[in-house]
């Protein structure tokens, strides 16, 4: 069974819907307990397919191989992390258990599916199934008119955005004839490449694709929707669809038209710079951190699409290859951003607002243990050395000069270090500012094993990068 | 190759006509009797009250929505339907679990109260 | 005798550069929101087309989902927009909500 993971999810989903439906109020938080076992199960299958051949499924819409492991292990991790963060948060604001859970579990299906799908119309079908989840999940604290607010906006870019990718496809169709990836690059290999039309297709399915991965300048909804989003959602949004998305970039842009890459190559350098620059300049102004982290998001956007310019297909798992670096990074990315919003959650959840600076005040002093998960967090954000988040950039950076773009890294580098600013204030207020605030963090063992996880995750696999990096480059062997 | 619409032209003129005509004939035919209840849109119906134009009841969009999505799931049914030969038990089988995942949809509506009119 | 292909892309073209102005720059999100819609049955229009001409059913298998998608995304749509305009006393202008912004 190749899809056996993806199965899993959808019962799991299911289910949680039936007894969100059935259970009374008070049993519902047993499900954080149904959720957790049904994400490990899936995991624990498909960690069991790592190494076995490519198989596909459903006449060839879906395929299963090291590539998909990867990215299922990516979205499993995710989707535990945001369980074992959701309960404090939620129970706070009395937002419903079962609905978070299912809609997570039927977003999490839809990027198990995104980054499996060989065939453009399942990977339409994918995407918007892990969209429309996320929607309502930005929109849960519906009494709230913020979240109604973010759901909104969110929606209509996001259905936007859909709409054009959609007609990019209708185009990338009309070009081949084909809609399965791999026939698709066949007929391009084929094929004349100087083609207007195709040129217009690569910027229509670009745009969006740039949309659901907020990359500048089609980043103006990720704030907003950011922000006004519950925590825990705002964790899973940042970490969750964006690496589906990136999943989906590279299934258009290598699986299907790797061989127009010479096309699109400098499309995307220039957009990763204008990304990553343009994000940091902002990031530096907020005074909100979950507005800080948003475009903390969107800088990294630029900084993992800088592996995809940097790609060479067929290059495959070569040390300094530009694909592996993307996945590396997003593997990475996974651990520090859901940490540095776990944190935002647990802040929040003992009442206080905790969105603005000055709620971290003497953090380091009122919770020592959390102040030092945050410290991490932030400087493997920063990208020093030997946290994660510095082999990440350091992996991207090498691709970008092996592939001939030395300005690419240049601006990398530059951009790391404009981010130093906006990040080490949060330390810095951590630990050098006092308060006379004595508001007592909320309690939650879930909470805390999340916490753990997420720190121990970004600093081993900082200091022993070398597994998870052939972790990478064993699941970009298909390309 | 403009002749090829000259099909659809005498189509759209007779259609035209034909309406025409009925229109004129029954208003030559009919007795005119306008009294107040005979002009009420629903003659034997419930009393209408107010206008079309006026706002609807934001119920009305709950119901809207779920007709809308089970309306369209049933699109899949037409190309099973077709191939109901060749793909024999096997696709039956697939439809009953499409259906079963459907009904959890409904199950949850039911339950959360999205078909109650209160 | 049959329609040619390109007619039916320029049609397609047209109604999808329609939806695009539509979207950026009406500001009633309902309109907004038809707009989106107008946009993907612009693709549908395309992938009809093209299905025909290649004479394969691929594309048509595409238009099904499509509007599917088109569907589920509007029942989750209209429930956002019902859900906000209740908070917002009965305004549709995108303008104004503005609670968000950096």
């Amino acid at each position: 069974m190749a899809v056996l993971p993806e199965v899993v999810v959808t019962v799991l989903a299911m289910l949680l819907l039936l007894l969100d439906a059935v259970l009374p109020e008070h049993r519902k938080s047993g499900l954080t307990w149904l959720a957790l076992l049904g994400f490990v199960v899936a995991g624990a299958f498909n960690l069991y397919q790592w190494g076995s051949p490519a198989q596909s499924a459903y006449g060839g819409m879906v395929g299963a191989d090291n590539f998909t492991v990867f990215f299922n292990t990516l979205f499993l991790a995710t989707a535990i992390l945001v369980v074992l963060m959701a309960p404090a948060y939620l129970r706070e604001r009395a937002l419903p258990f079962g609905e978070f859970y299912s809609l997570l579990s039927f977003a999490v299906l839809g990027m198990m599916f995104t980054a499996a799908s060989t065939d453009l119309i399942s990977l339409f079908v994918s995407i918007e199934l892990m969209v429309i989840a996320v929607y309502i999940l930005a929109g849960l604290a519906r009494r709230e008119k913020r979240s109604n607010e973010a759901s909104l906006k969110y929606f209509l870019l996001g259905a936007f955005a859909s709409a054009i990718l959609v007609y990019g496809m209708s185009w990338l169709y009309g070009i081949t004839g084909q809609t399965n990836l791999a026939k698709i690059a066949g007929v391009l290999k084929a094929t004349s490449l100087d083609n207007p039309l195709l040129l217009m297709t690569i910027a229509l399915l670009a745009v969006g694709v740039g949309f659901k991965v907020a990359l500048v300048p089609f980043h103006a909804w990720t704030p907003d929707a950011y922000e006004g989003a519950p925590t825990p959602a705002t964790a899973f949004m940042s970490v969750g669809p964006k690496a589906a998305a990136f999943a989906a970039l590279l299934r258009i842009f290598i699986s299907a038209m790797g061989p127009a890459q010479p096309d699109y190559s400098l499309l995307f350098a220039i957009l990763a710079v204008l990304t990553m620059t343009l994000a940091n300049v902002v990031a530096i102004q907020q005074n909100n951190i979950k507005r800080m982290l948003a475009y903390s998001s969107i800088a990294h956007s630029g900084y993992i699409l800088v592996g995809l310019a940097a790609a060479q297909p067929g290059a495959g798992s070569d040390q300094v290859a530009g694909i592996p670096a993307l996945m590396f990074y997003l593997f990475v990315y996974t651990f520090m951003t859901l940490g540095a919003f776990a944190i935002v959650a647990y802040v929040q959840a003992g009442q206080v607002t905790g969105e603005s600076f000055d709620d971290y005040r003497a953090l380091g002093r009122r919770a020592p243990m959390t102040a030092i998960a945050m410290t991490l967090f932030m400087l493997s954000l920063t990208g020093v050395p030997p946290l994660a988040g510095f082999f990440g950039k350091a992996y991207l950076i090498l691709a970008a000069v092996h592939s001939g773009m030395a300005w690419l890294a240049v601006a990398m580098a530059v951009n790391s270090a404009i981010s130093a600013y906006y990040y080490l204030r949060v330390v810095v207020v951590m630990y050098m500012s006092d308060t006379t605030e004595r508001v007592p963090l909320y309690r939650s063992p879930f909470i805390h094993s999340m916490l753990a996880v997420a720190s121990l995750a970004t600093f081993f696999v900082g200091v022993f990068a070398d597994p998870f990096l052939r972790f990478a480059q064993g699941a970009t062997l298909g390309f | 190759m403009p002749t090829n619409y000259i099909g659809i032209g005498l189509f759209i003129l007779v259609g035209m006509g034909f309406t025409g005509a009925t229109f004129a004939a029954a208003a030559l035919i009919r007795p005119s009797n306008p009294n107040p209840i005979k002009l009420e849109p629903y003659e034997c119906g419930v009393p209408g009250v107010g206008d079309a134009r006026d706002r609807f009841h934001i119920r009305y969009y709950v119901l809207a929505m779920l007709y809308l999505v089970f309306d369209l799931e049933v699109v899949f049914l037409y190309p099973w339907a077709v191939q109901y030969d060749k793909l024999g038990l096997f696709g039956l089988m697939e439809m009953l679990v499409f259906v079963a995942i459907l009904l959890i949809g409904y199950f949850y509506a039911w339950k959360k109260g999205a078909l109650d009119w209160v | 005798m049959s329609v040619p292909l390109n007619y039916a892309l320029a049609l397609a073209a047209v109604l999808f550069v329609t939806g695009l102005a539509g979207v950026i720059l009406r500001r009633n999100i309902l309109i907004i929101f038809m707009s989106i819609e107008l946009m993907l049955n612009a693709t549908n229009l395309n992938l009809v087309a093209f299905s025909r001409y290649f004479g394969n059913v691929n594309g048509q298998i595409f238009v099904f989902f499509v509007l599917v998608v088109a569907a589920a995304e509007a029942a989750v749509g209209l429930a956002i927009i019902v859900s906000l305009v209740r908070h917002y006393k009965d305004s549709l202008n995108g303008d104004e909500f503005n609670l968000l912004k950096g």
